[in-house]
């Protein structure tokens, strides 16, 4: 079964101003450093719910209950959504980094063609 | 046997989950935090994750999941686009009239995406905006090209739908705004 042809690649399948509101809208790189940014972020609040064991983790925790963040955390990771109510610090927030980056392992999956 | 780890995730998918994100329909406001939200789940998940189909696919899936909630939530607050849609962000050294036309049509065609249904608008982007092809997204998102196509045309009658009601409307305004004068 073959593709239909792209607006934007198509002059005849869609007019100027949708080709033009498409074009527009190519890019959705991350901005440069958000990556460090968000995983900072991100293992800060893995430290402070305890779902990892790294050494020196009391002292990023801040005012947060270790164990009322981690089932918060694990509220979510069991919904498989989001949820509001999970205490976290934003990207780029005054939260410092954890000692360690969290590392769970699991086996890698058999290459797939 | 190999083995991967949370960093090692996080390291090759960091881009693809934001790209996804965005694609979504989260704001460039709170990507970041949707990524979290992503990779907490990821975290939480990992060892339960088998290889039974590829890794991106199940990262879009679980993107879709929390692009879902999120959407959700925006619309029981009644969130307005912010002003910086799509990813795009200004560059000081533009012409700021066009750059005003260029956030002008991403608020259009972002306001055009929030109407479809997140399925839809997933088949829609990943075809019209990042060129992939039907195969490379039924692959993704776990579906038959059949479904891809089907959802990709309906998209496309949607979007058109849309945008006519729209310049329909700014047409009337125009017209009313003239009207008093």
């Amino acid at each position: 079964m073959s593709d239909p042809k792209r607006w934007l690649d198509d002059p005849g399948s869609a007019t100027g101003f949708e080709r033009d509101l498409l074009r527009g809208a190519r890019d959705v790189e991350p901005p440069l450093g958000a990556q460090g940014a968000v995983w900072k972020a991100l293992a800060a609040q893995l430290v402070v719910g305890g779902a990892v064991g790294v050494a020196g983790a009391a002292g990023t925790a801040g005012t947060a209950s270790a164990a009322t963040a981690g089932s918060s955390a694990g509220a979510v990771a069991g919904a498989g959504s989001t949820a509001a109510a999970v205490p976290r610090p934003r990207t780029g927030s005054r939260w410092p980094a954890p000692a360690a980056r969290p590392r769970p392992v699991v086996r890698r999956p058999a290459a797939r063609q | 046997m190999p083995e991967v780890t949370f960093q090692e995730v996080y390291d090759e998918h960091f881009r693809f989950v934001w790209r996804s994100l965005r694609r979504l329909g989260v704001r460039e406001s709170d990507v970041a935090d949707a990524v979290q939200d992503v990779f907490l789940v990821v975290h939480r998940r990992l060892a339960d994750f088998e290889g039974r189909s590829k890794m991106t696919t199940w990262l879009f899936g679980i993107s879709l999941r929390v692009a879902r909630d999120r959407r959700r939530l925006a619309y029981v607050r009644h969130d307005v686009s912010d002003d910086a849609l799509l990813g795009e962000r200004a560059d000081e050294s533009v012409d700021v009239a066009a750059e005003a036309e260029r956030r002008q049509g991403l608020e259009v065609l972002e306001s055009i995406l929030d109407e479809l249904s997140i399925e839809q608008r997933a088949d829609f982007t990943l075809f019209e905006l990042d060129s992939m092809t039907g195969e490379q997204i039924a692959e993704l998102l776990g579906i038959p090209v059949g479904t891809v196509h089907s959802r990709l045309r309906l998209a496309r009658d949607a979007f058109r739908q849309i945008l006519a009601r729209r310049q329909a409307r700014d047409r009337f305004r125009l017209v009313a705004a003239g009207g008093v004068r």
